[in-house]
């Protein structure tokens, strides 16, 4: 099934299980957007999440508008400050739900972001 | 903090006391710790405005398997480096400085390896993630770094700071607001000036009165930029100092600190200054309490 092989561009919704630490969770669900699938038999790909409170453009973050048709209300920015690892086996099931594809030029804008992390 | 069972004397010592040297550099392994808890150590793969990039390292006692991979430390064992679990951290969770691990090319070079899911020249430790016991471990291992990803070392994170300028310019005052709220002008001084954030219910009549929404009046903490300076690991042994000496967490020390660098800021100041003044603002929290 789709919803559950992530491809590059692909957003979705993480939920956050219920936590006595709110400090080291944050928000409780966060769309994030996939950015590396890697390797069919790993156990994890990379993910990218999107702020709509604390983008900083002049450091690099794209700029990711409102987008209705993948559940973003609201203007945003995909930072390399929340890159990090979603477990495959949660990918597509309510916990790491499926939103829809990025489309261009901000796709190819979030993956040049990311392959040119070391930069 | 207690210190791990796998190091000898010599290097317990080292790990407790670290290089001293508190530049954030790509290449050089971290100790990671919040509220006195160690959270792990870390690998500086990039340096970037307010965080970095690292890769989880795992000393000897913790779980070892491809695609990890194994490199000799500064604390006299073989520690795993796992850059597939390459991780967006705040700079706030850097404790102590354990010297250099690896050049910044080999990190690049193992990056663009992995990028085009080839193998990189390493000594990739023995073992899968598939195997009975690693897979647990794998999964453990994603869900702490995605926490440690999201931890921002602020609960406060959509306070309501007005944004005065937006209040004017929709024709709005710190009278009209003082009214609003049946508050005096003194009382909504202090969130006039963003010095605190509007409580919820005081936003909601706020709102309502002005007719609005939330985005058009609302402006940022002005003490977040002291807030990130503060959150260089150059102060973390202050604030550490600080949650000892008040025994209370390092969230708390934070804000306060950053809230009184803020209030007494002029916009002249060096960066020197500035550095002073936030070791001031760590200083009084302490002694403030005190009193």
């Amino acid at each position: 099934m789709p919803d559950s092989k992530p491809d590059n561009g692909d957003v979705y919704y993480v939920f956050r299980n219920t936590t006595t630490k709110p400090i080291s969770v944050g928000k409780r669900s966060r769309p994030m957007a996939c950015v590396a699938k890697g390797k069919p038999d790993s156990e994890t790909w990379k993910a990218m999440a999107r702020s709509s409170t604390d983008g900083r453009p002049w450091d690099g973050d794209v700029s990711s508008p409102a987008q209705t048709a993948l559940q973003l209300d609201k203007d945003g920015h995909w930072s390399l400050r929340w890159l990090h690892d979603v477990l495959r086996e949660k990918t597509g099931t309510p916990a790491c739900e499926f939103r829809g594809g990025l489309n261009e030029p901000e796709k190819s804008q979030l993956l040049e972001l990311y392959r040119n992390r070391h930069q | 903090m207690s210190v791990p069972d796998v190091l000898n004397a010599q290097a317990a010592a080292f790990w407790l006391s670290g290089t001293g040297d508190y530049e954030v550099r790509a290449g050089d392994m971290w100790t990671l710790a919040w509220d006195g808890e160690l959270l792990g150590h870390v690998l500086v793969a990039s340096v970037k405005n307010g965080f970095i990039l690292g890769w989880p390292v795992g000393l000897p006692s913790e779980p070892s398997f491809a695609p990890g991979f194994l490199v000799e430390s500064s604390l006299g064992v073989t520690v795993t480096v796992w850059p597939t679990r390459e991780t967006g951290l705040g700079l706030h969770l850097l404790e102590r400085p354990l010297g250099h691990l690896l050049p910044p090319r080999e990190i690049r070079r193992i990056a663009a390896c992995l990028d085009e899911d080839e193998e990189p020249d390493v000594q990739v430790a023995p073992g899968f993630a598939s195997e009975p016991g690693n897979l647990e471990a794998a999964q453990e291992l994603t869900r702490h770094w995605t926490d440690l990803c999201f931890h921002t070392g602020r609960s406060d994170e959509g306070s309501f700071f007005l944004s005065k300028e937006k209040v004017q310019k929709i024709g709005g005052s710190a009278r009209g607001m003082a009214d609003a709220l049946h508050l005096s002008v003194a009382d909504v001084r202090t969130f006039w000036d963003a010095e605190e954030a509007l409580p919820e219910d005081l936003a909601a009549l706020l709102l309502d009165h002005l007719e609005v929404s939330r985005d058009q009046i609302q402006g940022y903490d002005p003490s977040s930029t002291w807030w990130h300076l503060l959150s260089h690991p150059g102060y973390k042994a202050d604030v550490e100092w600080a949650c000892n000496e008040l025994q209370t967490d390092e969230e708390s020390v934070r804000t306060e600190s950053a809230r009184s660098a803020y209030a007494l800021a002029a916009r002249q100041d060096s960066d020197e200054m500035m550095e002073n003044k936030l070791r001031d603002a760590v200083r009084r929290t302490v002694q403030d309490r005190r009193i």
